[in-house]
């Protein structure tokens, strides 16, 4: 009897392991994992090139798997993922945003999530093996035509000789200056290549509230040296977080008394019709994509626009991946990935001139599901400027023009109002294709610590009246610092 | 006894399930890690990297500050444990003897679950906690108990109430083999208290020490959830261990150097283990 005892516990204990093997992929199945977006945004990309692939290789089946959004389900999911890549499984490929902010439908228009990445650092998922090299793949690609790519971007994917990473979308912070007001205001144009803690400081002692504005959107873009991965060490101190931190918080008590009530993520978006004629910043600090929204404003009011790139505290110029793919660790097929993701390197991918047009869902396997209640969302398929930068901006410009014409208004007595109204016709300056030339002298990839800075920021002024909060900087400052060390050492 | 093969083949069929449970649950991951300590990577990315994962741990500076934080609180603590637990032990041996309702409130912090120590902890040294409310009564400027340098006292603080009453139960336990009439011998030969301790007391009680020093460092170990449910993932850097090291490492997917950081430890504490057991072997060496 206890023999028999014994031997149906042994038979119970290896039933047990075999049904707790994770699901397999088969074969003829490719996995892909993303994260939620607009329908007309990265997903409803994937989605059209899916089905050209499909076709293209006949008897492969491509699986998309999209984050989930709500926060407990997303844990539990990224824990099983996790689970799955530890045991040498998971997913064949990603394509992911740097970012954890998402822009994702919904009932009317879109809405914006914060999410938990994935990957919280992308060059540490690379040097600790997340993905697989795909160097010699992507050196042997002849028709991918790689010298019209972004060369210093596209570096950022290599590590130790090789290459984990297709970055697919990249910005650096670009400062837009109205020319003539500049010298009305004190300043040089040669001021604006200053780094960024001495520009901040000059325009902090200049006091005008209407380029105090500039840094708004600061980010750590404003860092040059920022973490050293090989050396495991942060590249910075605690006071020079706390300086520019100080100085942010000045500026944007100052800015609270010009058009406290603009909304400056939407500038670009908007611009006239504030009672007075044109209301708008003479210093800006914005992204690549702002570069074309603000250049038809001032050639519509014939003014000269300085667009320069910002130079970090250090003095490089940083540039930023914001979206990129991967052929996951566990792909047993790697040509088969990486001959999905080159897809999103080529001219209709970079320049959407594959984007979904039509009104439709995103269902759950990144399949389009017929509805009626799909608003195109505006901007770029995705944050950031394509790495195939070469030629770029006739098409994008193509895309965007539309947003030009229907325009929303904004009024600045606190009192928010959409129209459309045709404003008029630009027509596409090839001098604007400087900026996408420039050359940017560091390249990282967004990750978790951008977001505890920008969440620091918020901190340091009232959010109604800009006015300087009581919070101490120093700790602040200090936190962060820390913070930054436990993510190079840990990760 | 010998056993016949029918026994013997009985015997190793029950035994069977939680032999291979261990090998399973224990000696199966334990060689997983030891592997993942030697690559780096997953799946199809995994590469031999010898000892370039030690290496680079051991010049980790963070690595480095949660090595010297957990060595501090681990001697500091068991020491700490252990002395103070022996004192109230030899100062309870007569009352404890035979009060069952003394043992039992010396040991309600131990039993006291991981919420209750949160929460006692969130009571007393919270800035508007019982700690400076009595510093402010006193005239004295408050302190931040939990977010400062003070946090590592007040962690050790913690791990003493929660875990001496314990450790005087296990040393009780030892003080009670010792026989009473050597006492009384050597308190027939004018043997001073002192005397009695060192020359009775002490050397029998090497392997209760021992024993209780062993449950001092797994306890000392365990107070990781209490520090982890009060000041998070990342505390207080004075109080940053190295399971807070091993469970980021974890999180961030670096399994690599979390397997090399767990190895690290083992091979710390099977030093330190073999160091104290052959000391203690020595020690009661006189009963062979």
């Amino acid at each position: 009897m206890k023999k028999i005892i014994a031997f149906i516990m042994v038979v119970l204990m290896f039933g047990t392991f075999y049904g707790c093997t994770a699901r397999q992929t088969s074969s003829n199945e490719l996995w892909i994992v993303t994260e939620a977006t607009t329908w007309d945004h990265m997903n409803g990309q994937i989605a059209v090139v899916a089905e050209q692939f499909e076709k293209d290789h006949q008897g492969i089946t491509v699986r998309i798997d999209i984050l989930p959004t709500d926060t407990q389900e997303r844990s539990v999911y990224i824990q099983q993922l996790r689970t799955q890549i530890l045991r040498g499984a998971g997913p064949d490929a990603y394509m992911l945003p740097t970012s954890n902010e998402l822009m994702v439908d919904a009932a009317r228009g879109y809405e914006w999530f914060s999410v938990a990445p994935l990957f919280p650092d992308v060059v540490q998922a690379m040097d600790n093996g997340m993905f697989r090299d795909i160097g010699r793949l992507y050196d042997e690609d002849t028709e991918l035509d790689t010298q019209s790519l972004k060369t210093a971007v596209m570096e950022a994917g290599v590590r130790d000789g090789k290459r984990f990473v297709l970055p697919l979308r990249y910005d650096i912070p670009v400062i837009y200056a109205d020319v003539e007001s500049l010298a009305a205001l004190g300043m040089q144009q040669s001021d604006l290549e200053q780094d960024a803690d001495k520009l901040m400081a000059q325009v902090m002692e200049l006091g005008n509230p209407e380029i105090s504005g500039a840094f708004a959107l600061l980010s750590t873009g404003a860092f040059s040296q920022w973490m050293d991965y090989e050396q495991q060490q942060v590249g910075l101190d605690a006071a020079t977080v706390s300086a520019v931190l100080r100085n942010y918080q000045t500026l944007e008590s100052q800015r609270a008394q010009f058009g406290a009530k603009m909304n400056v993520r939407n500038y670009c978006n908007m611009a006239y019709e504030i009672e007075n004629g044109l209301v708008r910043y003479r210093l800006y600090v914005g992204s690549l994509t702002d570069m074309v929204e603000y250049a038809p404003v001032y050639q519509y009011e014939q003014r000269e626009l300085a667009v320069l790139p910002m130079r970090g505290v250090g003095g490089d110029v940083v540039a930023q991946v914001t979206y990129y793919g991967a052929v996951g660790s566990g792909c047993k097929d790697p040509e088969l990935a990486y001959s999905f993701l080159r897809m999103f390197l080529l001219e209709e991918s970079q320049w959407e001139q594959n984007r979904p047009k039509s009104p439709y869902a995103v269902g759950e396997k990144g399949r389009k599901i017929s509805t009626t209640n799909g608003t195109q969302a505006t901007g770029l398929i995705e944050k950031g400027w394509p790495v195939r930068t070469q030629g770029s901006l006739q098409p994008l410009w193509m895309v965007r023009k539309k947003q030009f014409y229907d325009y929303k208004i904004y009024y600045a007595d606190g009192v928010v109002r959409d129209r459309m109204k045709r404003i008029g016709k630009s027509q596409m300056d090839t001098a604007w294709e400087q900026i996408f030339a420039a050359e940017p002298d560091q390249v990282r990839f967004g990750n978790s610590m951008d977001e505890k800075f920008s969440d620091i920021l918020t901190l340091l002024n009232d959010p109604e009246t800009r006015a300087p909060t009581d919070v101490d900087i120093n700790a602040l400052a200090e936190n962060y610092w820390w913070q930054l060390r436990w993510h190079v050492a840990e990760g | 006894m010998k056993l016949s093969k029918r026994q013997a083949l009985t015997g190793w069929t029950l035994v069977l399930p939680l032999l291979i449970g261990c090998v399973v649950f224990y000696l199966v991951p334990f060689g997983i890690v030891a592997l993942f300590s030697g690559v780096k990577g997953s799946g199809y990315s995994r590469v031999f990297t010898g000892l370039e994962n030690y290496t680079q741990l051991l010049g980790n500076e963070i690595f480095r500050m949660a090595m010297g934080n957990t060595a501090a609180f681990l001697f500091l603590g068991i020491a700490m444990n252990l002395l103070i637990a022996y004192a109230v032990a030899l100062l309870l041996k007569k009352q404890m003897a035979g009060s069952r309702l003394l043992q039992s409130v010396v040991m309600l912090p131990y039993v006291m679950p991981v919420v209750g120590t949160v929460l006692l902890a969130d009571i007393v040294f919270t800035e508007t906690g019982l700690a400076n409310a009595l510093l402010q009564w006193l005239g004295m400027p408050v302190a931040d108990w939990l977010n400062s340098e003070n946090a590592f006292l007040t962690m050790l603080f913690l791990y003493l109430w929660k875990n001496t009453g314990y450790s005087v139960v296990l040393i009780l336990s030892g003080l009670g083999t010792i026989p009473a009439e050597q006492y009384d011998a050597a308190e027939l030969d004018g043997a001073s208290p002192g005397q009695k301790f060192f020359h009775i007391t002490a050397p029998q009680m090497w392997y209760s020490i021992f024993f209780a020093g062993v449950f001092s460092l797994i306890n000392a170990f365990k107070c990781f959830r209490e520090i982890f449910l009060i000041s998070g993932s990342h505390p207080h850097h004075s109080i940053y261990m190295l399971q807070h090291f091993i469970n980021n490492s974890f999180e961030k997917m670096s399994y690599s150097k979390m397997a090399t950081a767990s190895m690290i430890l083992v091979v710390l504490l099977c030093i330190l283990f073999g160091i104290c057991y052959r000391l203690v072997l020595r020690k009661e060496a006189y009963k062979e």
